[in-house]
């Protein structure tokens, strides 16, 4: 099998269905004229495909489908995508100062990192944006507080085997200490694989994010997101079906797209895939 | 290949950019601590090629990664005296061996495949390296990148400089690990076996680039090798180590031709050139001894051919044979 074939499977697959929501999310306003919050009772569950302004109906309140989709993606997007990028900064950084230092450090962080682990992850973001109120920030914290863990792990564990490579040694006897190794040579070293991870946890990112706002944890009230409108739909499943089956759809688009992007990168990476070079 | 004469001792007044003096290395095992080098003393001047000669478990390495202080004192155990310029290694805090790592003494490897970070290009790599002991000036750094890399003779720099360790050859990875290590200027140089994984051509190849360098800068070289064939053409001075014991010292060309040790002597036997014709090829036989059976008196006397009442009992001292030349033997040749 050729490693860096571009026509996969998974990765046309994948991409496609990310350039969607991509598309869906940057251009979306070209695809629908109405305001997200802009409300029509007289408009009011009008079915998908039947009328060419809303394209795909609009909910109990009159309010434009698409429109609400377009600017749910913005908000699942930009989030998860903070999330990720937080918890994985966070997560290399502890995982590379752990192993790298090894000794009685690295097993206090690692004690920090078990006691994290131990809580169930939806309960802890409930209890956070329970306790602190709902904000955005309170969010993402609520979202990047286990999340990081992965990354650390990985991080660790290759920092462990990168620590006893001699270019490591080469770069201390050049002069370079801890902090410079790490930079310089330890997490140039973890990116491939935490960028694996970074697919993966964006996915479960949009999918917790998604399971907040159902239960009304998620961002403020008011804002469209696509777990808010689920929640709506609940109500209206049996009669008018759209509502609910849209965002779920676009739930379900996105996160597939990041699954299969995330599997083909992993093949990408995984080094015991030259064993089978021709 | 380079003309074979023996080169002359480093002259006598030279500073001394190394010191070692009944210095003793000690690695925790349990409650114990086990000794791996055992009052060994040497200095090396600027300049000097010095090579340290012995086979695998003699604590050759071991002395390399304390001039460097790799392990932490509490994994190494630094006895008597080891200066490198005006440092204590024995007693410096982390930050001035930090300092001086790279700008007094450098390092390079036994294994070029994996010295270099595959992911940053050679002129990256050179480039870290300087850096490391401050940013100065992008321009400078980049002329300098290429001023090493020609130094290591290759013929275009600027190409090699953006290649990735993957597109070069063993010998040449060592190469750019020389180019590194000399990237601030160092005293001193340790190589620490770095042609065992090379083969034969390139070996020469890299030892001449090693003396080159040596007499451009004024470079001290110490030489870490089993190989005695090999540095022998090169070396100034020889230090011959067997079981964390230094055997004998002092300027190649004398110890080449006239060794007092009997190790030193089988060592020379063993070297295919010095077989006669129709002769079996000679060895030692025998094993080095293990590390946990080391005893006071001489650790070679087991396999030695010469040795007699005495050899096995108290430690042997380390006794003037000639001009500049100790050996430790009751029976000297």
């Amino acid at each position: 099998m050729n490693s860096w074939s571009w026509f996969n499977t998974k990765f046309l697959l994948g991409s496609a269905c990310l350039a969607t929501i991509m598309i869906l999310a940057l251009a979306g306003n070209l695809l629908t004229p109405f305001d997200p919050g802009r409300q029509s009772l007289m408009d009011s569950l009008l079915p998908p495909f039947t009328e060419a302004k809303h394209i795909l109906g609009t909910d109990q309140l009159g309010r434009d489908i698409l429109a609400r989709i377009v600017s749910g993606a913005r908000v699942s997007l930009t989030i998860a995508a903070l999330v990720v990028v937080i918890s994985g900064a966070v997560g290399i950084v502890v995982g590379s100062v752990s192993g790298y230092l090894g000794g009685t450090r690295d097993l206090v962080i690692q004690k920090v990192v078990e006691t994290f682990w131990a809580f169930p992850p939806i309960l802890l973001a409930i209890a956070i944006l329970a306790l602190f109120g709902q904000t955005l920030t309170n969010l993402i914290i609520a979202l990047t507080v286990q999340r990081w863990i992965p990354y650390a792990r990985l991080s660790r564990a290759q920092t462990m085997n990168l620590r006893s490579r001699e270019f490591v040694s080469a770069s201390k006897v050049l002069g370079g200490g801890s902090a410079w190794i790490i930079r310089k040579h330890i997490i140039p070293n973890l990116m491939a694989a935490s960028i694996v991870v970074a697919t993966f946890s964006m996915a479960t990112a949009i999918i917790a994010e998604a399971g907040l706002s159902f239960l009304g944890l998620g961002v403020p009230p008011g804002t469209p997101t696509w777990g808010g409108m689920l929640a709506e739909g609940r109500s209206y499943i049996t009669s008018a079906w759209w509502l609910a089956v849209f965002p779920g759809l676009a739930i379900f688009i996105t996160v597939l797209g990041l699954n299969l992007l995330g599997d083909w990168l992993r093949d990408q990476f995984d080094p015991k895939d030259d064993i089978n070079l021709p | 290949m380079h003309t074979a004469t023996l080169p002359a001792a480093a002259p006598q007044q030279a500073k001394v950019v190394a010191e070692a003096r009944n210095l003793t290395l000690s690695i925790p095992a349990g409650r114990e601590r086990l000794k791996v080098v055992d009052n060994v003393s040497f200095t090396i001047s600027e300049g000097e090629f010095f090579a340290l000669i012995g086979e695998s478990g003699s604590g050759k390495t071991m002395i390399a990664r304390a001039m460097m202080r790799l392990l932490p004192p509490r994994r190494m155990h630094i006895d008597g005296t080891l200066r490198i310029g005006g440092t204590d290694i024995g007693s410096a805090p982390e930050k001035a061996m930090q300092a001086m790592r790279g700008r007094d003494v450098s390092m390079i490897f036994q294994e070029p495949m994996t010295s270099l970070n595959p992911i940053m290009t050679i002129g990256q790599q050179i480039d870290e390296a300087i850096r490391v002991h401050g940013e100065g000036n992008a321009a400078a750094r980049r002329d300098k990148v290429q001023r090493l890399l020609t130094d290591v003779l290759f013929h275009d720099p600027k190409a090699v400089a953006m290649m990735f360790p993957h597109e070069l050859s063993g010998g040449m990875r060592q190469r750019a690990m020389i180019a590194m290590a000399l990237a601030n200027d160092p005293r001193l140089l340790i190589a620490d076996e770095p042609t065992t994984a090379l083969d034969v051509t390139t070996q020469h190849e890299i030892m001449e680039i090693l003396f080159r360098l040596r007499e451009r800068y004024n470079l001290a070289v110490l030489f870490i090798s089993h190989d005695l064939a090999l540095v022998y053409r090169y070396a100034d001075t020889l230090a011959v180590l067997y079981g964390g014991v230094l055997m004998e010292h002092g300027p190649t060309r004398a110890v080449v031709e006239k060794p007092s040790h009997p190790y030193t002597a089988a060592l020379l036997a063993c070297m295919p050139r010095f077989r006669e014709p129709g002769q079996r090829q000679a060895g030692i036989d025998g094993n080095v001894p293990r590390i946990t059976n080391w005893f006071d008196g001489c650790r070679f006397a087991p396999r030695c051919r010469r040795a007699g009442p005495g050899c096995t009992g108290t430690s042997i001292p380390l006794d003037p044979v000639g001009q500049d030349r100790t050996a430790r033997c009751l029976y000297p040749l």
